[in-house]
C-alpha cells in the first residue's frame, strides 16, 4: 500500500506542474481533472470514501466544468509567457503559501494516532463507516455550522443569478391564450 | 478499507487496470493496424465544404455558466443529504430538523431562482 501512496502522491505533483507548464489551456484543465481524481484517490487509500466520492462527484462534476467554462470564455488562444519577472513574483507568492500550509499542517496533525505502535491502537475498534461518522457528528454536535453552510450556499445561489442574469431583457414566452385566439384570414 | 483483510477496492482496481488496457490497446491497434494514408483534403478543417472563416473558440452566453454554477449549489445539496440519511437513526431531533431547515432555505432560493426566470432559456 505504501507504494500506491507514493505512487499517486508523485503523480499529483506531477499533475500539478503540469496544469502551469502546459501551454493550451484546455490542455491544463484535463490536467486539473486528473490531479482532482489522484486527490481523490489519495482520500480513498486513507479510508475516508465518502469524502473521496463526494470530491470526484463536486470537483471533476462540477467545478472542473467551471474551469472549462472560464477558459473557454477567457478566449485565449495561446498565451505565450515571456515575462521573468512575474514568474519570480508568482514563485515568491507559491512559497509564502506552501510555508503557510506546512506550517499549519504540521500543528494540526503533530500527532498520528496510525503510528502509535501499541497493539490496542485507533483503527482495531473503529466499525465505524467515514460516512456515518461523519452524518452522526455533522448533525448531532455541529447542526450550527451547517445552518450556515446551507445560508452560504443560499447567497451563493442568489449572488450568481444576481450577477449572470440580465433582468432588463423581456423574457419572449408566449402567451398561449392571445396564442390560441389569433385569427388567422 | 485497504487496511482491513477484506480487500474490497480490489474489483475498482481490476476494473481500473482493465480499462487502461483497452484504452491502450485500442489506440495502438488503430495506429498500427489501420491504413493511415493522410493527405492535404483529409487533414483540413472541414466545415460544409469552404474554408472554416470563423475561430472554433468563441465567446458564448453567460448563462451556461448560470446553469453550472446552479448545478453546483444543488450538487452539494445532495451531498449533505448521504451522510444524514446514512446516519438517519442515530440522529437527535435537532438533527433531523436542521435538515428540514437546510432544504427549506434552499428551496427559498429555488424559488427566487424559478420566479426570476434564471432557469428558463428565452
Amino acid at each position: 500500500m505504501e507504494f500506491l501512496y507514493f505512487y499517486f502522491s508523485f503523480s499529483l505533483i506531477f499533475l500539478c506542474s503540469l496544469v502551469f507548464l502546459v501551454d493550451n489551456p484546455v490542455h491544463s484543465v484535463l490536467c486539473l481533472i486528473l490531479a482532482f481524481l489522484n486527490a481523490a484517490i489519495i482520500l480513498l487509500l486513507l479510508e475516508v470514501d465518502f469524502l473521496g466520492i463526494a470530491f470526484m462527484v463536486i470537483y471533476v462534476g462540477a467545478i472542473a466544468i467551471l474551469f472549462l467554462f472560464c477558459v473557454m470564455m477567457l478566449n485565449i488562444k495561446r498565451y505565450i509567457f515571456d515575462e521573468k519577472g512575474s514568474y519570480l513574483i508568482s514563485s515568491l507568492l507559491g512559497f509564502i503559501f506552501f510555508l503557510e500550509t506546512f506550517i499549519a499542517v504540521f500543528k494540526v496533525f503533530s500527532y498520528f494516532p496510525e503510528d502509535d505502535d501499541s497493539e490496542f491502537s485507533f483503527f482495531t475498534f473503529d466499525s465505524l463507516d467515514d460516512i456515518n461518522t461523519m452524518g452522526q457528528i455533522l448533525y448531532n454536535y455541529y447542526v450550527s455550522c451547517f445552518l450556515i453552510s446551507g445560508l452560504v450556499l443560499l447567497v451563493a445561489m442568489i449572488g450568481s443569478i444576481v450577477l449572470t442574469l440580465n433582468f432588463t431583457s423581456r423574457r419572449k414566452s408566449e402567451l398561449i391564450y392571445r396564442q390560441l385566439a389569433r385569427f388567422v384570414k | 478499507m485497504f487496511l482491513t483483510d477484506s480487500n474490497e477496492f480490489l474489483k475498482v482496481g481490476i476494473f481500473f487496470i482493465v480499462t487502461v488496457i483497452i484504452a491502450l490497446l485500442i489506440i495502438s491497434l488503430s495506429l498500427r493496424v489501420g491504413a493511415g494514408t493522410p493527405d492535404t483534403e483529409k487533414l483540413s478543417a472541414y466545415e460544409c465544404g469552404f474554408d472554416p472563416y470563423e475561430d472554433a473558440r468563441n465567446h458564448f452566453d453567460v448563462r451556461f455558466y448560470l446553469v453550472a454554477m446552479l448545478f453546483i449549489v444543488f450538487d452539494l445539496e445532495a451531498i449533505f443529504f448521504f451522510p444524514w440519511c446514512a446516519s438517519f437513526s442515530y440522529l437527535s431531533p435537532e438533527g433531523f430538523f436542521s435538515m428540514i431547515d437546510f432544504t427549506i432555505e434552499l428551496l427559498i432560493g429555488y424559488i427566487y431562482a424559478w420566479m426570476v426566470g434564471a432557469l428558463e432559456w428565452s
